[in-house]
């Protein structure tokens, strides 16, 4: 890593669990892909939480909710917010059900 | 107010101007997607409204009247995020707002719509409407769910700062629509005043380059800064002024090297820096109360319906519930229909001395009218449904939950409403894709959607599923027929799923990355809900009252002429029954379908199907009046006993084996089911393509697959003995 490289300190916003916050730094992505996420309101400067993890997310974004492809995802880059204070913590999600297991195994 | 044009041929003063005030005005409801528009819209227009398209597109144009001193239209554009646009929709609402739509004015006045529980964001495309110098209202829509959320928007700051007239309205609840109206009707337009629409800091930033503008160039504070934000992110506005003015132009290329330092894209300057000041208003103007922080309800929900499992469970579940319910809800609303047009028909016989014009009336008009009609309440329904599932904000669920489906198939979610729409019919589904980005993803959506069984298809389903599926019900709650419908509805979706996979791994192509928004959820406004239906319902009359009356009665006179005579001897053997059959045979339809019998004979069809397949190319629903016209039944439709009685007791005169078996009724309908029988659906192709080659491919395919398929089933069938 370069020592004035200016992604230093942020992480791509795959790496944050549900519940977890950015603020976004960066967007390493197709200059037509970044626009239409900064039209959307996926702009620099503002907070993310990631509202459902996985291949396919859910970002919250101002009163919004945006689903995004992972492979959009890692190309947003920003750095972890503190929860907001007096946040209780979330509970961890619950072990995945029998069935959820056997259907995903299907698929 | 206009920037002033600087040889970009692309700027307010380079556009076409709204034309000269007139008695008659044209306003335009403009915002993000699910901002409550339409609501607005419907809201102010009521039942004065004109549905139709745009030149040269399928985009629909829907306009309405507002009463006032300036008689005034008004036109509910497509959701747009910005005006830079990246679909089809967005770019016919980019070029209404702009001018540029051949033969539509450009609106005087513009209703910007935003939410009131996401203002940031909205704004952006608010504040590009206010840069073009249009008079705009700007129209804080949904401020009750804000206030329920505890959001307080100082309405009279944003319209010191925006410099336009700010409103907040409920459209769902009729507040502040009043007030909308207006301002719309009302003689003065608010001309947007001159503000500067940066951020302190921002401001602070271009402070030299705007002096140089102001006092070179005799420009406004808020003209200058718009300009100088131009000229750091547009190359034509750089080459402009490069010819122009090199003292500003160096000092421009020396600011985006200073924003490069500053790890900000000089291109996308203008997003960045129009953010930043929304960022700063909207931190002004509204306080958010911390005691109503917290997960929302839609945040709840979405834990389980956007759940890859449960999710897409409960995706199957409800196209389960929609289909049962469309099949079961419907039938004491279809008996009604069906007795009220059997009494017309004893009516009309009665009053009429009996001829040709009796004939024509009861075979042909009501028969042929009422065999169609008697499906409304089940289109009905269907579209009942599918409005639902769109207004509470279900079908962007849908398209989340799909798209990992869709992604196997080389698709996206975006395609899903498009597809789920195709349920209804799949003219408005083929318009639909028109907010699918990725072209090759739009051509193969709309190649399939025609697979998925339309509404259309209902009349035929409904026909022979009553006449060949037993009516019972498993463990008393599974409807037999019911299910028997979900499961050709599960059939059709499957084939379209399986062609798109097929022609996109032959288009190739890559697909785009899913980006969707995912509204609240909310509750539907059944006034609307209402106004939909009726729309919807007003709009199957009138083609049942022209095409299919129209259809009717040429499809009595291919029947009835012809006439045939017994022959010497024959007349005596012949019962009435048998003399009808004859006249048919060998009336116009009759050699039309006996003609091509013997290409149809493999599938299981005789020469009255094949005669139905004839006449259904122009509508699918017409093979129900053929059939009811061929098997002369005056007054009965295809839910009356006599019809499936007809259908299931009718043999043929040389061999004695039975017509229909249900062998051959379920081949009839995979072959239905497949196949593109309908006009309107290949002229709507070739409209959204703009070539004849992609609905030739589409009718071709289709009807192979349709061909093959049914004859699969009904070779298939014989050999396992089930015919």
């Amino acid at each position: 890593m370069q020592p004035d490289d200016p992604y230093a300190t942020m992480i791509p916003l795959t790496a944050l669990g549900d519940g977890a916050s950015i603020r976004l730094g960066a967007m390493t992505l197709d200059p037509v892909q970044a626009g239409r996420l900064r039209e959307m309101g996926l702009c620099e400067g503002r907070c993310l939480s990631v509202l459902r993890g996985g291949e396919r997310m859910i970002v919250g974004c101002g009163g919004c909710r945006i689903a995004l492809h992972r492979d959009l995802a890692h190309g947003m880059l920003g750095e972890v917010l503190p929860p907001p204070e007096g946040a209780a913590p979330r509970a961890p999600e619950k072990p995945t059900p029998m069935l959820s297991r056997i259907l995903r195994r299907f698929r | 107010m206009a920037s002033t044009c600087s040889e970009c041929g692309d700027c307010a003063v380079c556009l076409p101007q709204p034309e000269a005030r007139t008695q008659q005005r044209l306003a335009a409801l403009v915002g993000n997607p699910n901002v409550g528009k339409s609501t607005i819209f419907n809201a102010l227009t009521g039942l004065r409204q004109k549905v139709g398209n745009y030149p040269g597109v399928t985009v629909e144009r829907k306009t309405g009247r507002l009463a006032g001193p300036f008689q005034t239209d008004l036109i509910d554009l497509p959701g747009a995020y910005s005006l830079t646009p990246r679909s089809l929709d967005e770019a016919i609402c980019v070029d209404v707002i702009l001018g540029r739509m051949p033969s539509e004015r450009r609106p005087d006045v513009l209703a910007v719509i935003v939410d009131a529980t996401n203002l940031e964001r909205n704004l952006y495309l608010a504040l590009q409407l206010i840069h073009t110098g249009l008079p705009v209202v700007v129209v804080v829509n949904m401020i009750d769910e804000a206030e329920r959320a505890g959001i307080d928007i100082d309405l009279a700051l944003l319209e010191q700062e925006l410099g336009v007239p700010v409103l907040a309205t409920s459209a769902a609840n009729h507040r502040g629509l009043v007030a909308l109206r207006n301002r719309l009707v009302e003689e003065a337009l608010p001309v947007p005043a001159e503000r500067v629409h940066l951020a302190p800091e921002d401001q602070e930033r271009l402070r030299p380059l705007a002096e140089m503008l102001r006092y070179a160039e005799e420009r406004s504070p808020a003209a200058a800064y718009r300009e100088v934000v131009e000229a750091i992110a547009q190359p034509e506005a750089r080459e402009a002024w490069k010819r122009r003015s090199p003292a500003f132009y160096a000092a421009v290329e020396e600011q985006r090297e200073a924003l490069r330092a500053a790890n900000l894209d000089p291109d996308q300057y203008a997003t960045h820096a129009a953010f930043a000041y929304l960022a700063s208003l909207v931190q002004k103007a509204v306080a958010v109360d911390a005691t109503h922080a917290g997960r929302s309800w839609t945040d709840a929900v979405d834990r389980w319906l956007t759940h890859p499992t449960w999710g897409a469970l409960f995706f199957v579940l409800i196209l389960a519930v929609i289909f049962q319910a469309v099949y079961a809800g419907a039938a004491p609303a279809m008996d009604a229909i069906d007795g009220a047009f059997g009494a017309l028909g004893e009516a009309v016989r009665t009053a009429l001395p009996p001829g040709l014009v009796a004939n024509l009336l009861v075979e042909g008009v009501v028969a042929g009218v009422g065999s169609v009609l008697i499906f409304l309440p089940q289109i009905l329904l269907l579209f009942f449904f599918i409005g639902l599932l769109e207004d509470t904000g279900y079908m962007a669920r849908a398209a989340f939950v799909a798209d990992r489906l869709m992604g196997k198939l080389g698709l996206s979610g975006r395609s899903v409403v498009p597809l789920v729409s195709g349920y209804a019919c799949a003219v408005p589904a083929i318009m639909a894709t028109r907010t699918i980005d990725n072209h090759q993803d739009r051509l193969v959506t709309m190649m399939v959607i025609p697979l998925m069984s339309c509404s259309a298809r209902l009349p035929i389903y409904a026909l022979f599923i009553a006449a060949f599926i037993p009516a019972g019900a498993w463990l008393g709650v599974v409807n037999y027929q019911g299910f028997t419908l979900f499961a050709l509805y599960l059939v059709s979706t499957a084939m379209a799923l399986g062609a798109a996979w097929v022609l996109k791994k032959r288009l190739g192509g890559g697909s785009s990355l899913m980006v969707l928004e995912l509204p609240v959820y909310r509750r539907p406004n059944w006034r609307y809900v209402g106004l939909r239906l009726f729309e919807r319902a007003r709009l199957f009359v009138v083609k049942a009252g022209r095409i299919i009356f129209f259809m009717s009665i040429v499809l009595w006179f291919l029947a009835s002429f012809p006439e045939w005579r017994p022959g010497p001897g024959e007349a005596g053997r012949l019962t009435e029954e048998q003399a009808a059959s004859e006249q048919v045979r060998n009336s116009f339809i009759g050699r039309a379908g006996r003609a091509i019998e013997p290409v149809m004979q493999p599938l299981g069809f005789d020469w009255k199907i094949s005669a139905g397949l004839i006449t259904a190319f122009a509508a699918r629903e017409v093979l129900v009046s053929t059939l009811a016209t061929i098997y002369s039944v005056g007054g009965a439709d295809e839910n009356s006993a006599s019809l499936h009685e007809r259908l299931r007791s009718d043999t043929d005169p040389e061999t004695g084996a039975r017509v229909f078996s249900p062998l051959v009724a379920v081949s009839v309908m995979v072959f239905f089911m497949l196949a593109c029988q309908c006009m309107s659906t290949l002229a709507i192709t070739r409209r959204e393509t703009n070539s004849w080659r992609w609905p030739a491919f589409m009718f071709g395919y289709m009807t192979a697959l349709a061909y093959v398929c049914s004859l699969l089933v009904y070779q298939g069938g014989l050999l396992l003995g089930l015919g």
